[in-house]
């Protein structure tokens, strides 16, 4: 019952986790930061990357799942953690305004409220999420994305001298 | 009052009697939205005990609820319930505007999904600033309420009304979420005599806003030594300055 | 996928499923003719923990379906952030789960300390940590009271508020507010603490410590009525909790050893001896002595903090204005509901890109929405009260 957690020390565990993902995928960049293996990944391979953290290397939580808005892009940051000591971060860039990418909730069902949170926010949509609906704001009439920076509020033009 | 001499007659108006029966057994609704619910829930414990004033016990159903003190930011989605809450509890009801938030949208001011107050909805009786209050401001605000009950009468009163509910008494279908929104940034209508709020960005004001009756208080003896030689000296210094020290 | 068809696809997941009771033998139900009914527990209830709204299913008193609507005290704290400067954001996270407003600050104050790479003086450290650990005292307690409140005990409450009563007589000296501190800044700490302060502290959590047992536990531990309420209910699995992404007192009551101070330390936790409590049963009464034991805890860290405490200034070499290299920083500290995590994006101006923050109040909620079928209705506060969320927190 009692769930297992990965052993080694700490580089000797960075070390193995940053050969598994080269070996197995093919990565636009892959580097050891500190205590953080940071990898940049193409959209269509994320779900492979996790589910390789998941069950070959056994990275078990998933911390966050960050959007943001690069105006013409969206950079989805993907946040692992090993329990210890070790992250995992995957990042990926989505291009276009209307952006999908696939779901990562078959590999770590903790990912299906972020990834509501990230459609109800950035517009971002999961394909094969099992219930993608707005989580902050109301469901129906809103059709706007509140996070992108399209979406002005009205101090945008308070700080704009301090810029 | 009128005593007589039997001990146990007292004659009153029964202005007074319902007032003091009101006042003195406020139960208020069990309405905590944010942080401010936190200092409400202090003030209602042991230690600032709101029991002695009557207030002790938070009615979880609004029917059996005299006073709904908002306390917290009251976003675009919570307003149709507050409002649909505020017109579930019987006459006579009061409202207390608990912190920053609940009475001009506090902090969060320029949300997307924040009320600007919670009276543009629901009428308020009594405002408590801070952010939080502070249990003893909160006591305070209740004690203005109670002094304002004193106050009432029970004909040839005018009480406001909610904003839904029309002249004749009958309600207005409620608003959907996506009017709420332009109540929160001020673009919804308003009835004639009442003006529109003027929104000025902070890089706007300068010096004191008009009719405020801060001054900026005491100046030591050396510095008002200098500013009075440097005033004296040379025209070009700063006009604001000067205007504020008039004040001083 | 076009808006449209993203439109329909919400618009079918919304649509009311066929009432039917899956915890039921098809026999009988077909027998019967028996339905589940709708319920809406609504935004206003006499709970504690904010404004929640369940859509639940109920087949009797049994849960069949439950779903969490959130969203009800939306602050568009993400938005606000990206228009103010950088230390003017302290006071809108101050805000975000307001029972653990130092935990808050720190977090985010780590995340951009890491863009900027600015160093933090040993004093200012030792400081911070006081003040977190006091923060969690003054969290944890008022969690069993809720927990207990909602039960229908109405004392332990009383008891948590008056503890927490006089940990605010000591933020107030300390930071000058009750609640809203932004005390924690950029770079180190606003000021220091007043000279009588350590003594001050020290004596109450000599008292403390004697009083926990009296005042918390023999009065809680041996009540039938709360035994019968909270043991067995939602026995969590270790690799469920893991799955779901609990972390804090909900992961540590399975088992899961899991602590952000001990694996992934930040500031002088790493010389600091404490311990991760962690109890294998994994219901609500698990979650309720692994809160009472961190307070110990927590007694244990604020005692060597002010042992250790060393002499000193308390804010490093950051200047009025903050405007930190292009780039991201992330911060992340244990929180008492959990992992609180803070990802901040500068692009090199005064006021920053992006900042999100993972809050352990939005995640631990998806307990509630794949824990709850099987259970009775009476079950969903003692599940509340084991998952503890705070609804600044799930509600940004």
């Amino acid at each position: 019952m009692a769930v297992a957690l990965p052993e080694g020390s700490l580089e000797e565990r960075l070390e193995r986790y940053l050969e598994g993902f080269r070996s197995r995928h093919g990565l636009e960049e892959a580097r050891v930061e500190g205590n953080t293996v940071v990898l940049g990944v193409d959209p269509g391979s994320v779900p492979a990357v996790l589910s390789t953290a998941r069950q070959s290397l056994g990275i078990l939580h998933l911390s966050f799942i960050t959007v943001v808005d690069r105006q013409g892009s969206f950079e989805l940051t993907y946040e692992l953690l090993d329990m210890r000591g070790a992250r995992v971060r995957v990042k990926t860039v989505l291009q276009g305004e209307e952006s999908v990418i696939d779901t990562v909730t078959g590999i770590y069902p903790t990912a299906n409220w972020h990834e509501r949170e990230a459609y109800d926010m950035f517009g971002v949509a999961f394909r094969g999420h099992p219930d993608l609906r707005r989580v902050y704001m109301w469901q129906d009439h809103f059709d706007h994305h509140p996070l992108l920076k399209s979406f002005e509020i009205s101090t945008k033009r308070t700080f704009e001298g301090l810029r | 009052m009128q005593k007589f001499d039997e001990p146990n007659i007292i004659t009153t108006s029964t202005d007074k009697l319902f007032n003091w029966a009101r006042k003195n057994s406020l139960w208020p609704l069990q309405f905590g939205l944010a942080c401010c619910a936190i200092e409400m829930m202090s003030t209602g414990m042991a230690h600032n005990d709101l029991e002695r004033f009557g207030a002790g016990f938070f009615a979880g159903s609004p029917r059996q609820a005299d006073v709904m003190i908002v306390s917290g930011t009251v976003s675009t989605k919570m307003a149709e319930r507050m409002t649909r809450l505020y017109e579930q509890m019987p006459e006579p009801k009061w409202v207390i505007a608990m912190g920053a938030c609940a009475i001009s949208g506090g902090p969060f001011l320029d949300g997307y999904s924040v009320l600007m107050g919670a009276d543009r909805v629901i009428p308020v009786d009594v405002y408590v600033p801070g952010c939080p209050p502070r249990p003893e401001a909160l006591i305070f605000g209740i004690m203005t309420l109670q002094k304002k009950i004193e106050r009432e009468q029970q004909v040839g009163y005018e009480k406001p009304r909610p904003a839904l509910v029309d002249e004749e008494g009958n309600i207005r279908e409620y608003l959907p979420e996506r009017e709420y929104r332009q109540i929160s940034e001020g673009k919804a209508h308003r009835p004639k005599g009442i003006k529109r709020l003027p929104r000025t960005y902070v890089f706007q004001r300068k010096g004191l806003p008009p009719g405020s009756m801060t001054d900026v208080g005491w100046i030591p003896p050396e510095a008002r030594e200098r500013l009075k030689a440097r005033r004296g000296a040379g025209a070009s210094g700063s006009g604001e300055r000067e205007e504020g020290k008039e004040g001083a | 996928m076009l808006r449209e068809e993203r439109r329909a696809a919400e618009e079918a997941i919304t649509l009311i499923r066929p009432a039917t009771s899956r915890l039921v033998d098809p026999d009988i139900r077909d027998e019967f003719g028996l339905e589940t009914l709708d319920m809406n527990m609504g935004p206003q209830h006499p709970a504690m923990h904010g404004l929640l709204r369940l859509i639940l299913e109920l087949d009797g008193e049994t849960i069949v379906r439950c779903d969490p609507v959130m969203g009800y005290l939306h602050r568009c704290q993400e938005k606000i952030a990206e228009n103010r400067t950088y230390p003017a954001v302290i006071p809108l996270t101050d805000r975000l789960d307001y029972f653990a407003n130092m935990h808050n600050e720190h977090g985010y104050c780590l995340a951009v300390e890491d863009l900027l790479g600015v160093e933090i003086p040993p004093r200012a450290e030792y400081i911070r940590v006081l003040m977190c650990e006091l923060m969690r005292i003054a969290s944890h307690l008022p969690s069993i009271g809720f927990l207990l409140l909602e039960l229908g005990a109405f004392t332990p409450i009383l008891y948590a508020f008056r503890e927490r009563e006089r940990i605010q007589n000591f933020f107030e000296a300390v930071t000058g507010a009750r609640m809203m501190f932004h005390y924690i800044r950029i770079g180190g700490v606003k000021a220091d603490l007043p000279p009588d302060i350590p003594e001050k502290i020290w004596e109450y959590v000599e008292g403390l410590e004697k009083r926990i047992k009296p005042d918390f536990i023999d009065l809680i531990e041996g009540n039938e009525i709360f035994i019968e309420r909270t043991r067995g209910i939602s026995r969590l699995t270790q690799e469920e909790a893991i799955e779901l992404g609990l972390t804090g007192p909900p992961l540590r009551c399975t088992g899961v050893a899991f602590d952000v101070r001990r694996d992934y330390p930040y500031s002088v936790y790493p010389e600091l001896d404490f311990e991760v409590v962690t109890d294998t049963a994994g219901d609500v009464e698990a979650s309720y002595r692994v809160r009472i034991k961190e307070v110990y805890e927590s007694i244990k860290i604020i005692r060597q903090c002010l042992e250790k405490m060393p002499e000193g200034e308390v804010m490093g070499d950051v200047g009025r204005r903050v405007r930190p290299p292009e780039g991201e920083g992330f911060g992340r500290v244990e929180g008492p509901r959990g992992e609180f995590a803070v990802h901040v994006v500068s692009d090199g101006s005064d006021t920053p890109y992006r900042v999100h923050y993972r809050d352990p109040s939005f995640v631990n909620m998806q307990l509630l929405q794949e824990k709850m079928p099987g259970h009775y209705l009476p079950d969903i506060m003692p599940i509340m009260g084991l998952v503890d969320p705070v609804s600044g927190g799930w509600d940004k």
